[in-house]
């Protein structure tokens, strides 16, 4: 028996291909072939290449389910910066593939536990839109967290 | 061609520790055969040499690990170019920092389910849009150890949890907390309520020891819940007494794992009541787990648990005091069993597991004076002994579909009261694939075992790899 090869299409339009079999542990993905086959191409409009190549070495890796937890643990670990992880928590999360999205937020959230707000705020590029006055306002308001 | 051996000698170069040295021996086919191995020509041949398509396995470890350091350097290079595309991205597209900063709630809750409540409360302050980002979170940790003072904790739970969005459940709740019960009691059952009352699935306490004297008491209140499936109950130190928790009383009729750590499982009244049923209102149970528990105080440890597919007993503290299991294991699929004597009566439930798959005994006694030790399950797969204290003098497998077969052929330490070697009796292991027989070194004679091992290899005669993790195996060959 061939096995079947699915075609995934990033956002630059850049093609993957990848065996059906090792695919569909994205469940966006097994939705889309139990409807309708899915023989041609599938596209993720918000999934960049770099981030689907990852995303394609993560669903082909070949390990024993024993050794599973341990390889998505080094896997995401080996990606140690933020803004990638962020990026494949996205692609994880627009896939549905709950393992990658669960071990890549986990490795952020172990990257930022100790940061200061300031550096949550530049690791998560948030702006801070509050004035002084107004974030000193909110400290008091919860001021039982901090 | 048949090859008789003179003599079979095992001998181990002690220097070495055994687990960083081992050689993995093997048995050729006759017909390839370099050395030879005594067959005895039985009515179905049953010897060794019909192992069919046997494979020479010897470990290299350099050459794993010259494979490992490639990988690792392998996996660096990728980072570094990783690194590289990255800084471009960084540098010359907006419109990903523009996505980056609108992570969606669902990747934000994700990372904060990571992390400590407080915490997770404290982003409020990093943006408008993050001011209640964290109130609508499922997931939720408590450690009063993030705070000076009890009071303080005390105060943190019942503002984080009347700010929350009480109209999102709540999925999983885990709190982990250090002191006395009396202190604890009211902020527990404020926790525990609001997760209950918001159809929590998930309930793990971590209880880390204050003082080892007393024992833990967890509130009545934690033990009744429509919507709970998976509870973890952890004591996290070991001390004398573990944790008390009232089992019987237990009503949990979604609930399907159960992990219990450092727990003495009672009835809770201290009615000394010692035939009790456990469990008969979690109908649901698949999975429990009980590490370190001690069920010293009773005579029968009578579980109720009619859809239990997985257990696993580890270390139970008082091991050498042997509550009679009585057990439905109707529906097990798998059994881990560590540390532990079997007695008479808890022998006899394996001599009727109808769905049982996988079977582990590590480090467990099994010569309670009786002279068989039977494993009837005709569906077992995977067969696990290792590290035994005491064999019974024969386990009578009746297993037929059995593929693996782990096992220590004998007991890691010479016990003169007791049965030291691997006797194995069975009606045919006709599907037998691999086979894996540990022989420690720690052996007192080991001349003696070698008539024993020879015939443990007639048992096996249909494996079609076995390995032998014996230190050297030496043949020598006879006319």
């Amino acid at each position: 028996m061939s096995k079947k090869t699915l075609t995934l299409m990033s956002k630059d339009k850049q093609l993957f291909n990848i065996e059906e079999h090792l695919a569909v542990q994205s469940v966006t993905i097994r939705n889309m072939v139990k409807e309708d086959g899915a023989s041609s191409v599938i596209p993720l409009p918000r999934v960049d290449s770099e981030t689907l190549a990852l995303v394609i070495e993560y669903l082909n890796r070949q390990q024993a389910p024993e050794e599973d937890e341990d390889y998505v643990k080094k896997f995401v670990d080996e990606r140690g910066e933020i803004p990638t992880l962020l990026e494949l928590a996205q692609a994880a999360l627009d896939l549905d593939i709950k393992k990658l999205m669960d071990a890549a937020c986990m490795k952020v959230a172990d990257l930022i536990k100790d940061f200061t707000l300031e550096e949550v705020r530049e690791a998560l590029r948030i702006e801070n839109d509050r004035t002084p006055e107004e974030e000193k306002a909110i400290r008091d308001e919860f001021q039982w967290a901090f | 061609m048949e090859i008789q051996i003179e003599m079979l000698r095992l001998y181990f170069p002690g220097a070495r520790n055994f687990s960083s040295y081992e050689t993995n021996c093997c048995l050729y086919p006759r017909n390839r055969a370099p050395q030879g191995i005594p067959v005895k020509e039985g009515p179905r041949a049953s010897s060794i040499s019909s192992c069919t398509d046997m494979h020479y396995q010897i470990s290299d470890s350099s050459n794993a690990k010259q494979d490992r350091s490639i990988n690792n350097k392998r996996g660096a290079s990728r980072s570094e170019q990783m690194d590289v595309v990255h800084d471009d991205r960084e540098s010359i597209n907006e419109e990903e920092e523009d996505r980056i900063s609108k992570l969606p709630d669902d990747i934000v809750h994700c990372i904060l389910s990571f992390l400590d409540i407080r915490y997770a409360i404290q982003t409020s302050a990093l943006s408008k849009k993050w001011k209640h980002v964290w109130t609508s979170m499922p997931h939720l940790n408590l450690n009063n150890r993030t705070f000076d003072t009890f009071p303080q904790f005390s105060k943190f739970v019942k503002h984080a949890l009347s700010h929350r969005n009480h109209h999102r459940e709540v999925y999983a709740v885990k709190l982990s907390f250090a002191g006395t019960t009396t202190k604890f009691a009211t902020v527990m059952r404020r926790i525990v309520n609001y997760a209950y009352a918001h159809n929590v699935r998930h309930l793990t306490m971590i209880w880390s020891n204050s003082d080892g004297l007393y024992h833990r008491k967890f509130p009545q209140c934690c033990f009744s819940s429509l919507t709970l499936k998976h509870l973890t109950l952890a004591i996290d130190k070991i001390c004398r007494y573990g944790g008390c928790v009232p089992i019987p009383s237990w009503d949990f009729p979604a609930l399907e794992t159960l992990n219990l750590r450092n727990m003495q499982l009672s009835d809770g009244r201290g009615t000394g009541d010692k035939s009790l049923t456990f469990f008969s209102k979690c109908v649901n149970l698949k999975h429990i787990t009980l590490h370190k528990c001690s069920m010293n105080h009773l005579d029968v440890f009578n579980v109720c648990a009619p859809q239990l597919s997985y257990l696993t007993i580890e270390d139970p503290i008082d091991g050498g005091y042997k509550p009679n299991l009585a057990w439905d294991f109707q529906a097990l699929e798998t059994l881990k069993l560590s540390n532990m004597q079997l007695n008479y009566v808890s022998c006899h439930l394996l001599s009727n597991c109808v769905n049982l798959k996988d079977l582990t005994l590590h480090g467990c006694s099994m010569y309670d004076g009786m002279d068989a030790f039977n494993i009837c399950a005709p569906q077992l797969s995977n067969l696990t002994i290792t590290h035994p204290y005491v064999f019974p003098k024969v386990f009578n497998v009746v297993v037929p579909q059995l593929k693996n077969l782990t096992a220590s052929v004998n007991t890691t330490t010479y016990r003169y009261h007791g049965i030291n070697f691997l006797q194995l009796s069975t009606e045919g292991l006709n599907s037998l694939e691999k086979v894996n027989l540990h022989m420690s070194r720690s052996m007192h004679e080991l001349e003696i075992y070698v008539p024993q091992l020879l015939n443990l290899f007639q048992k096996l005669y249909s494996a079609k790899f076995l390995i032998l993790d014996l230190y050297i195996i030496q043949i020598r060959q006879g006319q």
